[in-house]
């Protein structure tokens, strides 16, 4: 594919896909991250 | 090398080793597997030779090939562990399941999406009821099946052992999938890669395609260690080993 | 192995028989209607009864595509090198529709004609991924 060339088909496709790896990857980052920082907070009050 | 092998089945069940060795692991994973997607993806978009018939669209490819092909691993590895928990009771396999159906299901919703745009522009057509898209919507179908149970139960024993068997309900769905190219009459075409015989997909194309593959397999290792540690971060809270882990972090 | 591990394997085991028998239940019952399209072969033998609308699939035959000059009107020839059935359609063709490829022609079919009137044409991608120029130097 050339480099200036849009299409829309492919880039639909790979949008889609990065936006679902990034949640993915995102989701349970988070759900860690609060799970341990709940425990933090309880040892400290 | 059996007890080696039995050593680390045990180990494999105890959340905080698991924890552990996870956390070492997931850094190397995540920038492996996500630099592995972007050479291939640039590999396949921009380098790689346009198809003689369909053009410059068939670089979908690159994105519906590794998607469909690792949803079907993942289930048929979900279904292995849904075995080990009903005959061993190992929690470790319920964290399993419950932590990769979600990412299953992504890759089977992105393989059906990216199988629709495909087929817009080549076949005419988003979707036809043929066998091999209607048993892929199955397992996609499974897959919110068995992540709907999870919440449907008061106890977390009897959760993972309902969805344990609806797992090995639809593995059986899983050689029609593969096979439905091959038994019927359909619109999506046969299998392009072999690994026994010839591939019908030339070299240049293939390399690339084969580059994705291993990247995404890596990425569901990836994100699946992520989501169990969440998982496990989850069940085992009040646990005095993860009260420790997480001060010392 | 453990005797109660042992039972819970038959179990497992048992479920998965039983999936297994479900799914191949339901292949028996649906057998007839897995199948995307009739082939022209299939059409000969078997022409199928009533005035429901049916899908034939197959190569399009090399030669046959006849483009009216006025409209969208087209005609062409389904085969499968053994048996073939004509195909009239008024519409627009997917890109990848041209002969001696793969097509799936949905319509009515006319069994003493052996033609369908089409109202959907899809087009069949087969499983060769070549590049352009690879393309190009062997048809030189």
């Amino acid at each position: 594919m050339d480099f200036g060339e849009f299409n829309i088909h492919i880039w639909s496709v790979v949008s889609a896909t990065g936006i679902i790896c990034l949640v993915l990857i995102y989701l349970p980052l988070a759900k860690i991250k609060k799970n341990e920082s709940k425990i933090k907070n309880n040892e400290t009050t | 090398m059996f007890q080696t092998l039995k050593n680390f089945y045990h180990k494999l069940g105890s959340f905080p080793w698991f924890y552990k060795i996870s956390g070492k692991v997931i850094p190397f994973a995540g920038v492996l597997s996500i630099s592995l997607i972007v050479i291939s993806s640039i590999w396949g978009l921009f380098f790689s030779p346009t198809d003689a018939v369909q053009g410059d669209v068939y670089r979908i490819i690159y994105f519906h090939v590794p998607a469909v092909s690792v949803s079907q691993v993942i289930y048929y590895s979900m279904s292995i562990a849904a075995a080990v928990f009903l005959i061993w009771r190992m929690k470790m396999a319920g964290v399993y399941i419950k932590s990769l159906a979600p990412i299953g299901a992504a890759f089977t919703f992105i393989g059906l999406m990216s199988g629709a745009i495909w087929g817009q522009p080549t076949w005419g057509t988003w979707w036809v009821w043929d066998a091999r898209l209607t048993s892929t919507l199955v397992l996609f179908l499974f897959y919110l099946a068995i992540i709907g149970m999870q919440s449907t139960f008061a106890s977390r024993k009897s959760a993972d052992t309902a969805v344990s068997i609806i797992t090995l309900v639809g593995v059986v769905n899983l050689p029609i999938v593969k096979k439905s190219v091959d038994w019927w009459n359909t619109l999506h075409q046969p299998a392009s890669i072999s690994i026994t015989g010839e591939s019908s997909i030339s070299s240049e194309m293939l390399l690339p395609l084969l580059l994705s593959i291993l990247g995404i397999y890596l990425f569901v290792f990836f994100t699946g260690l992520l989501s169990m540690r969440a998982e496990i971060s989850t069940r085992e809270q009040n646990k005095d080993w993860f009260k420790k882990v997480s001060n010392y972090n | 192995m453990k005797q109660h591990r042992l039972k819970r394997l038959y179990g497992v085991l048992f479920i998965v028989f039983c999936s297994a028998l479900a799914f191949i239940l339901v292949y028996f019952a649906i057998k007839d209607n897995v199948n995307l399209f009739y082939s022209p072969s299939d059409l000969f033998e078997n022409p199928p009864q009533g005035r429901n609308a049916i899908r034939a699939g197959g190569l399009v035959e090399i030669g046959s595509l006849k483009r009216s000059t006025d409209s969208l009107e087209i005609a062409f020839i389904i085969t499968d090198l053994k048996n073939s059935i004509a195909v009239n359609y008024i519409g627009i063709l997917p890109d990848l529709f041209k002969e001696n490829a793969g097509v799936v022609a949905t319509g009515y079919f006319d069994k003493n004609k052996m033609s369908l009137d089409a109202y959907q044409i899809l087009a069949k991608h087969d499983e060769n991924y070549v590049p352009k120029e690879v393309k190009k130097a062997l048809e030189k």
